[in-house]
């Protein structure tokens, strides 16, 4: 019984009209208990108007004037339940986010999803009050908005509140709901320093050392794994319909790069982690296995997109204190 | 021509909307307001829309506030106030007007539209008639619409039929609570504050004087009066003489009342108003209601003679029923009147008003008079030979019923019976009223209407302005005051307006339709068109204080206090506001499917023996990796997601594998 009668109050939490529940997973459905809806300003300077058209209207004992203020005072209350149902049974999800390096555009793509009966309009879809753009989205369908801003620093960034709202149809009130999501988006480190690769041979590669073992040595085809660079595909084999092999060059004796932290004066780690990406975005055009050596992480020299990914997040997600 | 469309095609619909809904708005004020204003307006309204289309561009906002401030000093220089109703209107939409000039924000644009709502509602200053709540409903969905135009991101114009859509749909859902707070809102009687006189609203339909002689033509006007509804039996129409002012002073060619109570000069003493003499009733009275339209005058209209009254009017000497204050408003009030009586019979009336005539008038009328006195029997009384000798003239000599007569400037009397023969109804009354004071009769014209038209739909009478009539009384020994109408003994024949002519048939045959189908369908349609008039003016214009009383009493609320009044109202208000809430959660919120229940009841079973379903796998997956482990419950498990996904995704899914999947679900015990 107690528990019944804490209920309530539990659920007048401010926190939940102010920053909103969560971080839950994608998706969220706006249920009933998370939209919230308040007059604008419009919607206050409405009443005002339709204070006066009542006093206007008792004073003249107007009887038509009695009616069309009541009439806009229910179109207004029924205008509630209109905004409140735009957002009802929406849910909201998160799409792929493309990492970016730091400094540049990250770019939100959140996807609002109508699994309701009706069409909904001009719902304003808004990343923590700085960004916001409108949507349709009919029923049964679903739009997708992008929203990006500039980010300010590495990491794994979690995505920040979002804000669906909308004053339809008549802009007097606005229902809103705060989602927090447990989306996460990658910004790797701003790639900056020397652009010189910083060659550094095992002891068996530096007895080679002088004759140039390119990519251009065929060793043989091996049977594709997710990873491989897609310009050594044998695509011709492929189309042959004999399955996905991978052409791999210069066999065993294949020069490998290290991207190595060590070699890197230890005054600060970020100019330190710029340096690594610049290195692994070169070493990315060079199409020579690189490998990376961080504090705690060392990443084997491999060749790809895929590896270029890992070891740029890697980069990212560096901390000091993995040392 | 197409060059046009694509630019209403590129046009911001909302502004469109607008522009739509304040072109309704201002419909009515085109009646009153002045020509040079409605000009201004109108340039204003085809500017903004030249605007939108592209054709020019926004004017700079100086040159708006000096418009604003031109039409400010404009009105105030024409209306020679800033203050009362038409001033103050006149103001309210120019500057509704001149707003549209500047719309740069979101603000500009709200502001706008609040403004039309509000000047909606100014229209209903000057008129309440149904045709204008057709208008200002119509003109309030425009507006509407065009605020949600304004909301939504989509502004192609082929699209706008959902906004259109919409606004339908909110004010249809908006009509019963609307409905409920005007039948429940308390409403007061009287005003908040004194209301600003209304300058120069001219009276319409009856006048405080006549002069006969001055008119030329009478308009014909058809417009209603006013409206009767009658209790019980309905009285013959040729007996409906609704009693208007009276008039008993002649200055030679004008009629007047006496004021009311007070004292005029005139001949060499000061008459006094007196109160009304008494009568003797000789049957029962009639009952009924009036409701009659505004015409600012202080007059109630009452079947000849009224007895018992309302409260707020009083009855003069000469039985004008008077209302305490002029009629500015539809008004209905009850009435008993008599139609056989006896008035002022004791005696003769000892006021020398109802025998004065100016020296100077008519001398041909007084020899005639010795004429006709020439004729006078010994053995029959004098007054009553009179009248029928007067009245036998009019019907012998060449007299016309004509609403064109010939002005009659000079000598109005004298003109009319000997030179022009042509007149109406006034100009009968007004000669028979002088020929009886020549002959030494007591007698005065009274005015008002006669007849009316039955409406069969809603069984009450419609009394229209061209209704109006004006008759005579004159008294006779021992009858007292008895009513006489000249302008009836003219035959016919000699009627010259074949419309009158009909209508006078009408009335007086009660209403014989030996009329076309055709005919006779569109007496039907304005029959209901004006039924429909009565009933909103019962029932949305009349609403008042006193209605709404009636209103709870019929509720058996007789003895309500405020609070439970404000209970009633926000508990309805509650419960529709509920049902809209349901109605529309109905068309939003989809049925969860009973399938997809069932399996996630299954599914629970399972969690709480430690095997959790991941959404990211589908349900046959899931069954293999519970499976796998219990193969104990392996088969029911695997049968019950085989039913599930056989449902789920069929076509048309039977109710019977429904029901065997709920049995399973319900049998399964992990």
């Amino acid at each position: 019984m107690l528990s019944k009668l804490t209920l309530p109050l539990e659920q007048l939490n401010l926190d939940r009209f102010f920053v909103g529940e969560g971080p839950f997973n994608a998706p969220v459905d706006l249920s009933q208990r998370r939209i919230f809806i308040l007059p604008t300003r419009q919607g206050f300077l409405f009443a005002i108007v339709l204070g006066i058209m009542l006093i206007g209207s008792i004073n003249y004992n107007n009887s038509l004037g009695y009616l069309l203020t009541f009439l806009l005072a229910s179109v207004s209350v029924v205008s509630i339940l209109y905004t409140y149902r735009n957002l009802l049974q929406l849910k909201i999800s998160i799409g792929n986010i493309t990492p970016v390096f730091c400094g540049e555009n990250i770019s939100i793509p959140i996807v609002v999803d109508n699994s309701g009966l009706s069409e909904r309009f001009a719902i304003q879809v808004e990343l923590d009050n700085e960004q916001f753009k409108l949507c349709d989205v009919d029923q049964d369908g679903w739009s997708s908005v992008s929203l990006s801003y500039k980010t300010h620093s590495r990491g794994n960034h979690q995505v920040p509140r979002i804000t669906i709202s909308s004053v339809f149809p008549l802009g007097l009130f606005r229902a809103w709901s705060h989602v927090r999501l447990t989306n996460t988006y990658l910004v790797y480190p701003k790639p900056g320093g020397d652009s010189q690769l910083p060659f550094q041979w095992n002891e068996e590669q530096q007895q080679q050392r002088g004759y140039h073992k390119g990519s251009d040595d065929f060793a043989g085809l091996y049977t594709y794994t997710p990873g491989d660079p897609l310009g050594h595909i044998h695509w011709k084999a492929y189309a042959r319909e004999q399955g996905l092999h991978t052409k791999k060059f210069g066999g065993n004796n294949e020069q490998e790069l290290w991207l190595d932290w060590r070699v890197l004066s230890k005054s600060d780690s970020e100019t330190n982690l710029s340096q690594v990406a610049m290195w692994v975005l070169e070493a990315d055009k060079t199409e020579m296995n690189y490998g990376l050596w961080l504090p705690g992480n060392r990443i084997a020299p491999s060749l790809g997109p895929m590896h270029k990914q890992k070891c740029l997040k890697a980069l990212a997600l560096f901390s000091e204190g993995t040392t | 021509m197409s060059d046009i469309k694509q630019r209403f095609k590129h046009a911001d619909p909302a502004v469109l909307w607008l522009l739509l809904g304040i072109s309704f708005i201002l419909a009515p004020h085109v009646i009153y307001q002045s020509f040079l204003l409605l000009v201004f307006i109108g340039c204003l309204l085809f500017w903004r829309l030249s605007i939108e289309l592209k054709y020019i561009r926004q004017p700079p906002s100086w040159l708006a506030t000096l418009l604003a401030i031109a039409t400010f000093v404009g009105i105030t220089y024409g209306y020679q106030t800033i203050f009362g109703r038409d001033a103050g209107v006149a103001l309210l939409i120019t500057m509704l007007c001149l707003k549209l000039m500047e719309m740069g924000t979101p603000r500009d644009f709200l502001v706008a539209v609040f403004l039309g709502y509000f000047v909606v509602i100014t229209g209903f200053l000057f008129n309440q008639s149904v045709t204008i709540g057709l208008l200002m409903t119509t003109a309030v969905f425009l507006l509407t619409t065009s605020l949600i135009a304004y909301h939504r991101t989509e502004r192609s114009f082929s699209s706008q039929y959902k906004s259109a859509r919409l606004g339908i749909n909110l004010l249809f859902q908006a009509i019963p609570l609307t409905l409920l707070l005007f039948l429940l809102f308390p409403r007061v009687s009287g005003p908040l504050w004194g209301l600003p006189e209304q300058g120069a609203s001219a009276s319409t339909g009856l006048s405080s004087s006549m002069a006969p002689g001055q008119i030329t033509e009478l308009a014909f006007d058809e417009s209603v009066a006013f409206r009767v509804e009658f209790e019980g039996k309905i009285p013959d129409p040729s007996k409906l003489y609704w009693r208007g002012p009276v008039f008993t002073y002649y200055d030679g060619f004008m009629w007047q009342e006496l004021a009311n109570n007070s004292r005029k000069f005139f001949g060499e003493q000061w008459v006094t108003e007196l109160p009304p003499v008494p009568l003797v009733k000789t049957e029962d009275g009639i009952k009924y209601s009036v409701i009659l339209e505004p015409h600012n005058a202080h007059w109630f209209l009452a079947l000849d003679l009224p007895t018992l009254y309302p409260q707020n009017a009083y009855l003069t000497q000469n039985y004008e029923l008077i209302s305490d204050k002029p009629v500015k408003k539809l008004t209905r009030y009850s009435v008993t009147s008599h139609l056989d009586y006896k008035l002022g019979s004791e005696g003769p009336p000892e006021n020398r008003v109802y025998r004065q005539i100016p020296q100077f008038v008519g001398p041909k009328a007084r020899r005639l008079v010795l004429d006709l006195q020439d004729q006078i029997r010994d053995n029959l009384p004098y007054d009553q030979q009179m009248v029928d000798l007067v009245l036998n003239h009019f019907r012998s000599k060449p007299f016309y019923y004509t609403r064109n007569p010939p002005p009659m400037l000079d000598r109005p009397i004298d003109q009319f019976l000997f030179e022009e023969r042509r007149g109406f109804c006034e100009h009968y009354a007004s000669a028979f009223v002088v020929l009886m004071r020549a002959a030494g009769i007591p007698a005065r014209i009274v005015t008002g209407y006669m007849g009316g038209e039955l409406n069969t739909i809603g069984n009450y009478f419609i009394v229209r302005q061209s209704d109006a009539h004006a008759w005579s009384e004159v008294w006779l020994e021992h009858k007292g005051w008895v009513r006489f109408d000249p302008t009836s003994v003219i035959p016919p024949g000699r009627v010259e307006q074949a419309q009158y002519r009909d209508r006078f048939r009408r009335s007086s045959a009660n209403g014989s339709s030996s009329e076309s189908w055709f005919a006779d369908s569109l007496q039907k349609i304005k029959f209901l068109w004006d039924n429909a008039n009565h009933s909103w003016n019962d029932w949305i214009v009349g609403y008042n204080p006193k209605k709404q009383q009636s209103f709870f009493n019929s509720l058996g609320l007789s003895n309500f206090s405020w609070s439970s009044l404000v209970f009633i109202l926000f508990g309805s208000l509650a419960l529709f506001i509920l049902v809209i809430a349901l109605y529309l959660a109905g068309h939003t919120i989809r049925k969860p499917n009973q399938a997809h229940l069932l399996f996630r009841r299954f599914c629970k079973k399972l969690a709480r023996k430690g095997f959790r379903y991941s959404p990211s796998e589908t349900a046959r997956t899931f069954a293999r990796r519970v499976a796998e482990k219990r193969t104990d419950i392996a088969i029911q498990v695997e049968e019950i997601t085989e039913l599930y996904n056989q449902i789920r995704y069929a076509k048309a899914p039977s109710q019977q594998s429904l029901q065997v999947l709920e049995q399973r679900v319900r049998q399964f015990k992990p």
